[in-house]
């Protein structure tokens, strides 16, 4: 992933056949748009290192940015092949933008990069049966909620307290395992990670199966 | 938008604010209400205005009338006559774009027209004599207000920007684009109301942060939660009902109406009348507590209700509450807490009403903006959408917008697989492989839909294709690929790919609710063909209708308060009166106009009498109702 500049991170330009240095999107010679480059990950798309630990001010920053240089809207008088350029870099922003943001999405996303998971989205369920007693209780829980109950809604801000806390505590755990798995390339890091990332996306469920609730409460 | 084609090619050495007036295009905004109706544009200072009508009102009043003598009638005319045709008069018709008759059924609205099922899944709306869509509606909607457009700027228009609520769906969406292409209307985009209510407050105050835009129309509900940063709007969440309105308000009030005089089969008269009753009732409970309202019962006698603001409140509250929710998916699809906003903004003139601006205040712990007038707004940041795009202005400025709804097809069970989450930004791409559940299958149908239910019932249908040749496989061998693509315009390709083989079937989505583009071309034709003929009709029978109004509304004054002028005053006024009258048997709508103004003019004092009269029987002790 640390690759040097090479012969092979240069392409040459559609309109005027001069060489463009990779990701630049702009060709230096004739300042045409070019189409994005397929080997750029999302993060080497926002000139983000590939860490999980990220700084959302600078990804919100660089996505405005990229954004008022490749936006469509900018490109409504040029011709169909600029505006098909643009509109690919901006899919493609905003593919990175919803992945990097997320840190379930991030952590999974990361795990791809590096080789230990496929593309398509697997269950993969977390080893560890203390975890998964855990996460058992949580639901009964959650349905001894009675949702026509007036105390429903505080019950229901209490288990989200409970269960944010629960993935405040797993990324932490993911952010040192990542950094870890990068600077030393160990893989038994990278295994942490990932085990940290699937409970990440149990409790993610759960809130989201938390909404549903706070969503019928809300509406009665 | 080959029009803004010469502006900006690369090589040529213009920037865009140096625009020289005269190549300035002439670009409106339009918010295209279910009640009002507005055209804006930007002045060469790049400041926004609404364009008023003659009489120096903004909004036209979304209302069409198809009388039985023929012509077409629209706005303040409309409602003018719509109480003698109210079954040839089409009131709110922005609810039935784009819907399908259970949809309008379902809602409970009352309409002195019919509605029936058309071609495609589309309403036709039934008048005494003939049919419309409310496609051709919506259009003679948008050619009014740009005919006021093209007079004010002096020449015919280039393009527009239309508004449609942000919850609208791809039907609707595609309804509103084909009004304006059959009002001949170069569309140079749909934007969402929210987002064009933000952008006439962001570029007028320069302000930065995130904000809820809170817009409750006469027929629609959005809200909008958006990030305003140096020249970068960012929608982050929108969501809303866009079948919950002002309009409801009025129902309620008036089947409250109905209930109290006790009608149980109000003819259409009857029921527009107390619409048009309750609405104002409405409006007055907004600046006062209670209101006395008169009603008239089948039998003829009437009678005289007592409605307090209280009581209205009670009819609404849960209407008004319904939008909190929409509220906080929103906050939550945002990712943002209500105290982390920066503003919350009023769109819309529903949110005049007392309770609104209450529960709203409420729910995001803040008072509300309302700064620029809820009623304009909207119009205002089209226009300068319109200016932006058509290169006038020097601000850098770009809209970030979001999908508001799902995307995705149906699987096993009649459940949908979302391919597309609602509020990611556009445009946007994302793929998911599916494979297949019978052995040996080689067809697979594709069909795609919009919403956010479980349920391929509960949500929209817009296509259905079909990949076919797939190789013969076990069941759950082969991968098929759906790739759902939404441009910046918000529209949506999707396409299916075997693989293993490659092979390939790919599909614009043309919401099975738009017009297609024969029949676009055919109406556009006929349009053609009567439309020089059509305006002129038109303005001769506003004219006539006009002054029938006004030749009325004078006969009554003189009938009540004759005794304030003297013989030679009463002369004089018959006299003009009779001019308009005369006028307005000949086909010269101008001669009409000239005349019905010298009335006007030459009335003035008789006003002013009847006025200072009816300040003196006020003051006197009897109740303003009286005089009603």
């Amino acid at each position: 992933m640390k690759e040097g500049p090479s012969q092979s991170r240069m392409s040459i330009c559609w309109s005027c056949r001069g060489a463009v240095p990779s990701g630049v999107g702009f060709c230096p010679t004739c300042r045409v748009i070019q189409p994005p480059d397929p080997r750029l990950d999302h993060f080497q798309n926002f000139a983000l290192e590939p860490l999980f630990t990220l700084d959302l001010a600078r990804l919100e920053q660089g996505y405005r940015e990229r954004q008022q240089r490749f936006h469509p809207d900018l490109f409504v008088s040029r011709g169909a092949t600029e505006r098909r350029y643009s509109m690919e870099h901006v899919t493609r922003l905003n593919e990175g933008y919803r992945i990097l943001k997320d840190p379930l999405l991030r952590g999974e996303y990361l795990l791809v990069l590096a080789g230990l998971r496929t593309r398509t989205p697997e269950n993969a369920t977390p080893s560890d049966p203390s975890f998964l007693m855990e996460v058992m209780e949580l639901r009964e829980t959650l349905e001894e909620v009675d949702w026509r109950r007036s105390d429903a809604m505080e019950r229901l801000g209490q288990l989200r307290r409970q269960v944010e806390a629960a993935c405040g505590a797993e990324m932490a755990e993911m952010g040192e395992a990542f950094a870890a798995w990068s600077a030393a390339g160990d893989l038994q890091d990278l295994r942490r990670a990932a085990e940290h990332t699937d409970r990440l996306r149990y409790f993610t469920r759960f809130i989201e199966e938390l909404d549903r609730r706070e969503e019928m409460v809300f509406s009665c | 938008m080959s029009v803004l084609l010469d502006i900006a090619e690369p090589g040529q050495s213009l920037r865009p604010h140096e625009v020289r007036p005269e190549e300035r295009k002439r670009v409106v905004g339009i918010d295209l209400g279910t009640t009002y109706s507005l055209v804006a544009a930007v002045d060469i200072q790049g400041k926004p205005a609404c364009i008023p009508d003659d009489e120096g009102r903004f909004g036209c009043p979304s209302v069409v009338c198809y009388p039985p003598e023929g012509g077409v009638v629209v706005g303040e005319a409309a409602v003018a006559v719509g109480t003698r045709y109210p079954v040839d008069t089409i009131a709110s018709v922005k609810r039935t774009m784009g819907r399908s008759l259970e949809d309008i059924r379902s809602s409970g609205h009352r309409s002195g027209y019919g509605v029936e099922a058309g071609d495609g899944g589309m309403v036709r709306l039934i008048t005494s004599h003939r049919e419309v869509s409310p496609v051709e509606v919506s259009a003679a909607i948008l050619k009014y207000l740009a005919g006021r457009a093209e007079e004010a700027l002096g020449g015919s228009l280039h393009g527009a920007v239309i508004t449609v609520p942000a919850y609208f769906d791809d039907a609707q969406r595609q309804a509103t684009k084909d009004a304006g292409r059959l009002a001949g209307l170069e569309v140079m985009r749909l934007v969402n109301e929210p987002t064009a209510a933000a952008l006439a407050y962001g570029l007028d105050q320069g302000c930065e942060g995130v904000y809820a835009i809170y817009d409750l129309g006469g027929g629609t509900f959005d809200i909008s939660i958006l990030r305003l940063t140096r020249g970068v709007f960012q929608v982050l969440a929108t969501g809303g009902d866009s079948a919950l309105g002002g309009d409801d308000f009025d129902h309620r009030l008036c089947e409250f109406f109905l209930q109290q005089s006790g009608w149980d089969h109000p003819t259409a008269e009857v029921v527009q009348h107390l619409q048009a009753l309750a609405r104002q009732t409405k409006e007055m409970l907004s600046r006062e507590e209670v209101r006395e309202v008169s009603l008239s019962r089948p039998s003829g006698e009437s009678m005289v209700v007592q409605v307090t603001r209280e009581s209205l409140e009670r009819m609404i509250g849960d209407l008004v509450r319904k939008t909190g929710m929409a509220c906080r998916r929103a906050l939550k699809d945002a990712g943002v807490e209500a105290k982390q906003l920066q503003g919350v903004v009023l769109v819309g003139g529903s949110t005049r009403v007392p309770m609104v601006q209450k529960f709203v205040a409420d729910l995001f712990g803040r008072e509300p903006l309302a700064d620029i007038d809820p009623d304009q707004v909207v119009a205002l940041g089209a226009a300068l959408q319109a200016d932006l795009l058509a290169g006038h202005s020097s601000a850098e400025l770009l809209l970030l917008d979001v999908t508001p709804l799902s995307l995705g097809i149906e699987t096993m069970g009649e459940i949908v697989e979302k391919i597309i989450a609602r509020n990611s930004p556009i445009p946007t791409a994302r793929s998911q492989d599916f494979t297949t559940f019978k052995d040996g299958q080689t067809a697979m149908a594709i069909h795609v839909v919009q919403g956010e239910r479980e349920l391929v019932a509960d949500c929209r249908s817009l296509a259905r294709f079909e990949l076919r040749g797939i190789p013969p496989m076990t069941a759950g061998a082969a991968r098929i690929r759906v790739t759902f693509q939404v441009d910046a315009d918000g529209l949506l390709t999707v396409s299916a790919r075997e693989q293993t083989t490659g092979v390939e079937q790919s599909v614009a989505v043309k919401p099975s609710y738009g017009l297609s583009d024969e029949e676009i071309t055919r109406m556009l034709r006929e349009a053609m063909v009567h439309g020089e003929e059509d305006w002129r009709q038109r303005l001769l029978h506003e004219a006539r209708v006009e002054s029938e109004r006004v030749l009325s509304a004078t006969g009554a004054a003189l009938r009540e308060d004759g005794d304030l002028l003297d013989d030679l005053e009463l002369k004089r006024v018959k006299g003009f009166m009779l001019a308009l009258w005369e006028a307005s048997q000949k086909e010269d709508h101008e001669a009409i106009h000239r005349a019905r103004e010298i009335l006007d003019k030459e009335t003035v004092f008789f006003a002013e009498r009847r006025m200072d009269r009816s300040v003196r029987r006020v003051m006197t002790g009897r109740k303003v109702d009286d005089f009603q």
